[in-house]
């Protein structure tokens, strides 16, 4: 297998924009092409992950953002994988490179939903879930979180306001992130005090809707060194499944895609969980935070309330900093773009670019990303070279 | 379709023995393709739920209502709609349910 290397990044800010989503895009990527050596003519293929084309009146993604690019005769590939889009977007690019079928592959990731409303993107979230069973019976997106959450919330000692301190300690590192959708310093008391969603979830333990686009290049590692100084190692990668429906699975507390992914990234590397400095994880929900932070191996099972509450996940204060760009709860969960905007802000932390969020000594670093409630997901390990 | 009669329609392994939903197609216990239809018994505990205080927009009209997860007495699990529900102090972890009926909301169950 070729080694395969991140080269440049792009993303526009995350938030409710006016623009396109062709327009957001095109913006994310040609910023990705502007800040690299790389000319529009050496890319070979453009991987476009994007769940709800529909909702901004596009699909057929791919050769629409090519053309726009001046790249009409580069072929592209739309994949949607609910919010898990982009990193499994990531992996299949990174798998054509290591094969060796390509060189040069721009990944661009995008959402654009905000225009819909909250009742509208309610309904067309719940459309990720296992629809027949979950969205079908009444279940929105934060209903099956809730559902994970209560479970857990019996099963260990762990309480609301233990939630609720994910929520806080994302929003102390989005406030650093000039590109996150929520700038804002939020309290345990504020979180407790907001509407319930869907219990026990209540509105600050729910990610925002968010518009925003970010794009990667990847590349060999000779192409890497020919263009350019600044570029980062995928050292990891790895693709895990779970039953689609929360009720296909043993133990709603824990996600096996997520454990399985990890598993295959871990063993690629040759690292264990210890070795990672930071980690870019799903948290779309405050209790996802909890429970990635378990599977991929960080904490015990049953003791990330623990770790929360002693801030062993705040940046450069504990064991191992989660989440520094704010994560989806504070940067904003844009879910095409998600993906790929994790892969964003781990190229700027190895790289030393991350100003005032930025994680000390950072050597190796981590994206975890998945689709609906971890049905699908990918783990990437990164280098800095 | 997964009920019929207040009855739950499973597949069971003729192979290793596995129960699972009609819906699912091969033994997701062994991957044996040899399954025969039984019709299991609705009723078991609820594992965990969640109320919908913002619901999608089709089903803000049926709130009240819960959303649950069921462990059916049979051994597999089941998801479904339970109205009337406004507070997690009405309805216990555990709480025994029953299937009552099977329309545009998917399987309704009721505390048993
Ligand atoms: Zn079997």
């Amino acid at each position: 297998m070729n080694k395969v290397c991140v080269t440049s990044v792009g993303s526009t800010k995350y938030g409710k924009l006016k623009e396109s989503i062709v327009e957001l895009a095109v913006d994310a990527a040609s910023d990705a092409i502007k800040n690299s050596k790389i000319e529009p003519s050496d890319i070979q293929y453009g991987f476009i992950s994007n769940v709800f084309g529909v909702a901004d009146n596009q699909v057929h993604l791919a050769p629409v953002i090519m053309s726009s690019l001046g790249l009409p005769h580069v072929p592209g590939l739309t994949i949607e994988s609910a919010c898990g889009s982009g990193s499994v977007a990531f992996r299949e690019a990174y798998a054509n490179i290591a094969a060796g079928f390509y060189d040069v592959i721009l990944v661009v990731g995008v959402e654009k939903v905000t225009h819909t409303g909250t009742g509208r993107s309610t309904t067309l979230f719940s459309y990720c879930s296992d629809f027949f069973y979950e969205g079908g019976s009444g279940a929105s997106f934060p209903g099956l979180f809730a559902s994970m959450a209560r479970a857990y919330l019996t099963k260990y000692k762990a309480t609301e306001e233990d939630l609720a301190m994910v929520a806080v300690k994302n929003h102390e590192h989005g406030i650093f992130n000039p590109k996150a959708h929520v700038k804002k310093k939020i309290t345990v008391e504020d979180v407790m005090n907001s509407p319930e969603v869907a219990s026990p979830l209540k509105f600050l333990d729910c990610c925002p809707f968010s518009d925003g686009a970010s794009a990667v290049i990847l590349c060999t590692e000779d192409f890497a060194k020919k263009h350019g100084e600044d570029y980062i190692e995928v050292i990891g990668s790895g693709r895990g499944a779970s039953p689609a429906a929360v009720q296909g699975r043993e133990d709603p507390t824990t996600i096996p895609s997520t454990r399985a992914a990890a598993q295959q990234a871990y063993k690629q590397a040759n690292l264990t969980p210890k070795n990672i400095d930071f980690a870019e994880v799903h948290d779309c929900f405050t209790i996802a935070e909890m429970i990635d932070i378990e599977d991929l191996g960080f904490f015990d099972k049953g003791s990330a309330a623990m770790a929360v509450r002693e801030g062993l996940t705040k940046l450069n204060q504990g064991e191992i900093t989660i989440n520094p760009s704010g994560g989806l709860k504070s940067k904003g969960h844009p879910i095409g773009a998600t993906g790929i905007g994790q892969v964003v802000e781990v190229y700027e932390q190895l790289l030393g670019k991350a100003d005032q969020r930025q994680v000390e000594d950072a050597e190796i670093g981590m994206t975890h990303n998945f689709g609906a409630t971890g049905a699908s997901c990918a783990v990437h390990i990164f280098k800095r070279v | 379709m997964t009920v019929k009669n207040k009855k739950v329609l499973a597949y069971k392994c003729k192979k290793c023995g596995n129960l699972q939903l009609a819906t699912t197609i091969f033994c997701n216990k062994c991957s044996s393709q040899d399954l025969e239809t039984v019709e299991v018994e609705g009723k078991g505990k609820i594992i965990t739920y969640t109320i919908q205080n913002i619901a999608p927009e089709e089903y803000e009209k049926f709130k009240p209502y819960a959303w649950v997860v069921v462990k059916l007495d049979i051994g597999f699990n089941i998801s479904g709609f339970l109205p009337g529900i406004n507070s997690p102090k009405n309805l216990p972890i555990n709480a025994r349910v029953k299937i009552v009926d099977y329309d545009e909301r998917g399987i309704i169950l009721s505390l048993d």
